[in-house]
């Protein structure tokens, strides 16, 4: 166990640099500097954004943000920490510092994403609003889709399993973004359920976008334990327990739904990941609050402390995702463990 | 079982055909977008600017029959752009999509057969590139292609491939390493390998053969998703193609149909409508195809069920 967790966290940290280290030299290859991006002059937000930087203020600006150190330099000072020209120490990701937004001013980014608005708890800053919506839709679609795969398998090829294998796949061959904005015209412009821009603090706001993320993988959610049922179902030892007298039910509860539960468990990740990366999308439609919001904006801004920020706490979270999924099905499953 | 009787497996279900039907339909119209569409897409036309739709007929706003979906605020036609946005989305699943394919098939099939290192290197890389958020990544990637000469190639469209096969081929590559594993166990290439059959052999004889059914449906239900893409990009407003002169034309694509009628959605919804439509059309079809692909060839998980 011990040597697992050692290898596991090895790994955690290997992938984590290699992240970071992409990320940073594909931003860097974005040609422009946070102050003059090219896409500065598009959509509304350019009345805002559009600020007249001559050289020499640029200059002066990337001498205070180290933008003009060497790019190893910048990287390290990044990860590790540097020494200021005043002497200061600043020390960087393995202090859990995130770096420094240069279009904001100069906020450290954990600040922006971890700190909620005045006298609100902790679960309404950036990040927080983004764990709880994933957090919602994902014990959904565990919740929802686990028990319709295996009525589906129970009752599989009777017109229950087809009508409901139809209907999921037609919605989620729906691009996301069209339910998103199709909803918006329904719920928000037509219907007026629903502020354009709502009161996030409020859940009934909140009903919509889950939805939609729990729409998205859940035909999958479906379909794999459907799939991992009937294969459960056709072991040797299902005939077995059928021929000393245990009943259909009886059977399905006792061995075949223990035995699915194993391979279900392993494709949780990859829906976990879905759902973060759909999350994304949701956030920009909905002007939702979370951190991706944050991350478009960054990237369009060029914000190199921002996305940075941002990678390596997505990178975090898929590596704990995993990490943990992994623990539970050793635990579950004796067979992992004697490796 | 009347599900196991010949005449039931052979017949098409209606949904299936419908699919090939507007599949076919968008190609026809993507092959001939040049012969049908009224006028040229980019042609301005001064004093016909922000027509409503031809069915309009409020007073103050009546549509013009010459111009059926109307124009955008530089007169140009929103039809013949409609026409043109189905050859940019064919382009892009002509192109892309077998670009990613092929780096993920070269990719699994060398990290399957190779030794213990590329083995290593192979699931250390689709880790990091999986622990990447994949818009993201996406994006980073049409930013830093587009600011270069190659970014002007095809209108732009070769840097929506790039960064679609820069994202996707782990996922393809990810399913072919699986079954690359799977092959090497059985006896026929234990037998190859023992006859003397070199690496090449082993593969074109052996492994494709094995892997082609995945490869289909992966082809098929990934269509969609890169024309998804570039309607994404359009939908959240990052644009393809740089325009250092300051005008923000965007390519001829239903993404810039849709991000140019995103901001004109009081004036004429349609703009946004339509190809949203056409999309949603295009990509159920390739869904229900890839649906109907899937099951026909790995019928073993239905018929060998027991309780």
């Amino acid at each position: 166990m011990l040597s697992f967790l050692f290898q596991r966290i090895a790994r955690a940290l290997f992938i984590l640099v290699s992240v970071e280290l992409l990320v940073f030299l594909l931003v860097h290859a974005i040609p422009g500097n946070p102050w003059d991006t090219p896409d500065k002059q598009i959509g509304a937000r350019s009345a805002l954004t559009m600020l007249y930087v001559d050289d020499l203020t640029v200059e002066r600006l990337s001498q205070h943000y180290g933008l003009n150190l060497p790019l190893w330099r910048q990287f390290t000072r990044y990860m590790i920490g540097d020494v200021e020209t005043d002497g200061k120490l600043v020390c960087g990701v393995i202090c859990g510092n995130l770096g420094l937004s240069v279009r904001q001013g100069g906020r450290n980014v954990q600040e922006i994403l971890f700190s909620p608005p005045k006298g609100q708890s902790p679960w309404n800053s950036r990040v927080g609003y983004t764990v709880r919506l994933v957090t919602y839709s994902f014990v959904i679609v565990a919740l929802l889709g686990v028990p319709l795969g295996v009525a589906s398998a129970f009752w599989a090829k009777s017109w229950f399993d087809k009508a409901l294998s139809t209907l999921l796949t037609s919605v989620a061959s729906i691009p996301i973004f069209i339910l998103g904005l199709l909803s918006l015209m329904i719920f928000a412009s037509g219907l007026n359920w629903i502020n354009v821009l709502p009161d996030w603090t409020q859940p009934k706001y909140w009903i919509i976008p889950t939805a939609l993320l729990v729409i998205i993988p859940l035909a999958t959610m479906v379909r794999l334990t459907r799939a991992s049922m009937l294969d459960a179902m056709s072991g040797d030892y299902i005939r077995t327990a059928r021929a000393k007298g245990l009943t259909r039910s009886q059977t399905i509860w006792k061995h075949v739904l223990p035995n699915a539960l194993i391979t279900i468990l392993t494709f949780l990740v990859p829906i976990f990941v879905e759902l973060l990366a759909a999350s994304f999308i949701i956030e920009a439609i909905f002007a939702f609050p979370g951190f991706g919001q944050e991350y478009w904006d960054a990237i369009r801004d060029l914000d190199y402390g921002r996305i940075m920020g941002i990678t390596f706490l997505y990178a975090c979270g898929i590596i704990f995702t995993n990490f943990f999924l992994e623990s539970v099905y050793r635990l579950i499953d004796p067979r992992m463990r004697s490796e | 079982m009347e599900a196991g009787s010949p005449e039931k497996k052979s017949r098409i279900h209606w949904s299936v055909g419908l699919s090939i039907f507007i599949i076919v339909l968008m190609a026809l119209a993507a092959l001939f977008a040049s012969i049908i569409s009224p006028y040229d897409p980019m042609r301005m036309e001064i004093g016909q600017s922000n027509y409503p739709p031809a069915w309009y007929n409020t007073p103050g706003r009546v549509g013009h029959a010459d111009h059926l979906l109307g124009t955008d605020r530089f007169g140009r036609d929103i039809f013949s752009h409609l026409l043109h946005g189905a050859r940019a989305a064919m382009f892009l699943a002509l192109i892309a999509i077998p670009l990613t394919a092929l780096l993920g098939i070269l990719v699994g099939i060398i990290a399957g057969l190779g030794n213990k290192t590329t083995e290593a290197i192979f699931l250390r890389l689709t880790d990091i590139v999986s622990s990447l958020p994949s818009f993201m990544f996406a994006v980073i990637v049409i930013f830093i292609v587009r600011a270069t000469p190659t970014g002007e190639i095809f209108g732009g469209l070769i840097t929506l491939t790039l960064a679609f096969a820069l994202v996707n081929w782990v996922n393809l590559a990810r399913l072919i390493y699986a079954s690359v594993l799977k092959i090497k166990q059985q006896e026929f290439m234990e037998a190859a390998r023992s006859l003397g059959a070199g690496k090449l052999r082993q593969v074109f004889k052996h492994v494709l053969p094995h892997i082609s059914h995945l490869v289909i449906v992966w082809i098929v239900s990934n269509i969609p998703a890169v024309i998804l893409l570039e309607a994404l990009m359009g939908y959240i407003g990052i644009q393809i193609l740089q325009r250092t002169d300051g005008s923000s034309f965007q390519d001829l694509s239903w993404g810039g149909l849709i991000f140019m009628g995103r901001s004109n959605l009081k004036l004429n919804p349609f703009m946004l409508l339509v190809p949203t439509v056409c999309i949603l059309a295009i990509s159920m079809s390739f869904s229900i195809l890839g649906e109907y692909l899937r099951e026909r060839t790995n019928p073993q998980i239905e018929s060998s069920q027991i309780v």
